[in-house]
């Protein structure tokens, strides 16, 4: 048996995944890359010749008709997740989806209504969950060396704004749905994974670093609240001094102790002008999140991260949003994370 | 007082930090220790520690506090004593016309603490309460604005905890989960110095908390119904935020004792701070301390800037500081971080009336 895997999208986050998937196949797990799509023919012809698919094209329809295809990565813009997750599902697809998996709720709902009624897997891209040392922590929560977690800190400061200035869509809210949404779902998800169940209260407050006349904020902080009495706080920042700085971290305290780690001495580079390189403990979580979902397509299992748990995420993230505006306290139905 | 004589030192109380805070008194070139010195008909246990500590101090020990305040070689009272009589003896060391160093927190409730604020004001003392601002890590993060590398503090997050829950049957745990004696739990006990930092740092007011907390890490503080962590959202004026993160978590063989951390962000730079630093951490078959901190670490320097501090407002005829109105700043910020705790609102604060030495 050969999974057929077709890209859709072939932007910058495309690349982590073709080379994940490329390296999986080197190690002889039972994938054939066929075909990549991106609106902009050249480049998806670029990324089919740099990676190995065989085909490409501009639109994904064409993609989704191939019988060779089993599934496929969703990689397009934010706005676009929806619409192209139903009809890959309609086409007999497995999809795994990049995050955040939909614009709206709404639209969440009917990705997962589609998946389901043609009864192929879905998954989020909640890479963050694979990362070396958040894979860690949770064995570490499993494991009772720590307790039951109480408290959570993710912290992360990036002095590397999103690309392309006033045109960048990160910063359009209509297309990547605000900073709590596009990055923030993945803080959303990762303390509700390590806490075990999604949190009751929210409150959350941004900052707009760059320029106030930011459409959304860059900069935000979380503090949220577990109906088991635990809280998270969380800290992500896009717009620190120093320009390319990265400062990551995450602090766990449970019951019967604690876990601390941050990238300080995990391989940064430090040059004149400020610090470049990838951090270790991030660089194999999109492997190892592909690496998953090729487990799960060859071993009919079901993904770790559930369609449930990424759509209350992105429920919590799209009121964050909102909230960070009105200064309210957001409330919510807990979901358990098992 | 003359420039040349000691200042006498008088110790209200004997428990709590005054068997740390007392050797620096009598290590001082300016200061030297007169007695210790409590209310009368307290309980065996208490009366039993301040005996004890007079005694390794070799002072005397007075059940009398009025008559050990009128001596004339006292010139400085140190209260240390459980925080619900914080206010009440610093009350009387004011009464009685001297400056007043109170254990923190300086009185367990806004309105205590306005009381002695308004009491020093009146009788024109310096009067202050143990805080860090002088350790040396605070210090580095109020030059880095001061000097302007960091532009504007736009976002900070201060986690201050200490490390393992208390012995139940430790003779101190009561000290700090009966109301009766501690006036709450660990939001009463700690919160008070990531809030100074916090506004030494950023010289701005908190307008409103949102706060959760929990007694999860510690049995004693869950069977005495008090908070043993808290978790707060600051608002702060010109659109700052800030985070605080305090309390007693369970680790009992934590490296340095517990956490004092601060992340700042700036408009023109970012710096990350700890406490117990310089450090160097130590793997050793002969013992089991895994980090020492240099020079015994941030204590000595800031109980010696704090009491040099104090000696200068006094002979200078100057705020220390923090004063008084600091501490009802924190008493107030304090209580509206378990009203939130305790309703799970937004709760607004109050400008303070008086805005001095932010």
């Amino acid at each position: 048996m050969s999974i057929g895997i077709g890209i859709i999208g072939a932007g910058g986050i495309s690349r982590s995944h073709s080379a994940a998937y490329s390296r999986l196949k080197q190690q002889g797990r039972p994938i054939s890359l066929v075909a990549a799509a991106d609106i902009a023919p050249d480049r998806a012809a670029a990324h089919a010749a740099e990676f190995g698919y065989q085909a490409s094209y501009r639109d994904y329809r064409a993609l989704l008709d191939r019988t060779d295809i089993t599934a496929v990565n969703i990689c397009t813009s934010n706005r676009h997740h929806a619409e192209v997750a139903i009809a890959a599902a309609a086409a007999g697809k497995h999809v795994l989806l990049e995050k955040p998996m939909a614009m709206t709720v709404a639209e969440a709902d009917a990705v997962i209504a589609a998946c389901r009624h043609a009864g192929v897997k879905l998954m989020v891209g909640q890479t963050m969950r694979f990362d070396a040392i958040n894979w860690e922590l949770k064995e570490l929560v499993n494991s009772g060396v720590i307790g039951e977690p109480v408290f959570l800190n993710d912290y992360s400061y990036h002095g590397t704004f999103w690309g392309g200035g006033w045109r960048g869509w990160q910063i359009d809210v209509a297309q990547s749905g605000g900073h709590f949404v596009h990055n923030g779902i993945h803080d959303i998800d990762l303390a509700s994974w390590i806490m075990g169940a999604s949190p009751t209260r929210v409150y959350a407050r941004g900052v707009k670093m760059a320029s106030p006349d930011l459409p959304t904020f860059d900069c935000y902080q979380l503090h949220l609240c577990f109906a088991s009495g635990a809280s998270a706080l969380i800290d992500s920042s896009y717009s620190v001094t120093p320009k390319d700085m990265t400062l990551r971290g995450i602090h766990l305290l449970g019951t019967d102790g604690e876990a601390h780690h941050d990238v300080t001495l995990d391989g940064g580079l430090w040059i004149d002008g400020g610090n470049r390189g990838f951090f270790l403990s991030a660089a194999d979580g999109m492997y190892a999140q592909n690496a998953h979902w090729v487990d799960c397509l060859e071993f009919d299992r079901d993904p770790l991260v559930k369609p449930e748990q990424s759509r209350k995420a992105l429920e919590i993230a799209f009121a964050a949003e909102q909230a960070a505006h009105t200064g309210e306290v957001l409330s919510f139905e807990e979901l358990p994370y098992v | 007082m003359s420039d040349f004589d000691p200042f006498g030192v008088l110790l209200l109380g004997g428990i709590r930090h005054q068997e740390s805070y007392a050797p620096y008194f009598a290590a001082h070139p300016r200061l030297r220790l007169i007695a210790l010195a409590d209310e009368p008909g307290l309980p065996e246990w208490l009366r039993n520690r301040n005996r004890r500590l007079s005694e390794a101090l070799q002072l005397p020990y007075h059940e009398d506090v009025e008559a050990a305040l009128v001596d004339p070689t006292v010139d400085i009272v140190c209260v240390a004593t459980e925080p619900t009589r914080h206010a009440r003896l610093g009350l009387a060391a004011i009464a009685a016309g001297k400056p007043a160093i109170i254990d923190k927190p300086l009185a367990t409730t806004s309105q205590a603490a306005r009381a002695i604020a308004d009491a020093a004001r009146a009788a024109d003392l310096p009067v202050t309460y143990i805080h860090r601002l002088f350790s040396p890590a605070i210090e580095r993060a109020r030059t880095l604005v001061d000097n302007g590398t960091l532009g504007l503090p736009r976002i900070l997050h201060f986690h201050w905890t200490a490390a393992g829950a208390l012995d139940p049957k430790g003779e101190t745990a009561h000290l700090i989960t009966d109301p009766e004696l501690s006036g709450g739990g660990e939001l009463i006990n700690f919160l008070g110095y990531p809030i100074d930092s916090l506004q030494w740092i950023t010289g701005l007011e908190i307008e409103s908390v949102f706060a959760s907390t929990s007694h999860r890490f510690s049995q004693t503080h869950r069977a005495a119904g008090v908070e043993d962590f808290g978790v707060l959202s600051l608002n702060l004026e010109h659109g700052v935020v800030a985070t605080i993160v305090t309390g007693r978590t369970a680790t009992r063989n934590h490296p340095t004792g517990g956490l004092s951390q601060i992340r700042i962000t700036g408009s023109y730079g970012s710096t990350m701070i700890e406490e117990d630093r310089p450090r160097l951490d130590v793997l050793s078959n002969h013992s089991a301390v895994a980090a020492r901190v240099g020079r015994g670490g941030p204590m000595d320097a800031l109980m010696g800037g704090l009491i040099d501090d104090f000696l200068l407002a006094i002979d200078q005829h100057r705020s220390p500081r923090r004063t008084a109105d600091d501490g009802v700043r924190i008493a107030r910020v304090i209580e509206a971080a378990l009203e939130s705790a305790r309703t799970g609102a937004i709760v607004p604060i109050a400008p303070t009336p008086i805005r001095v030495m932010l």
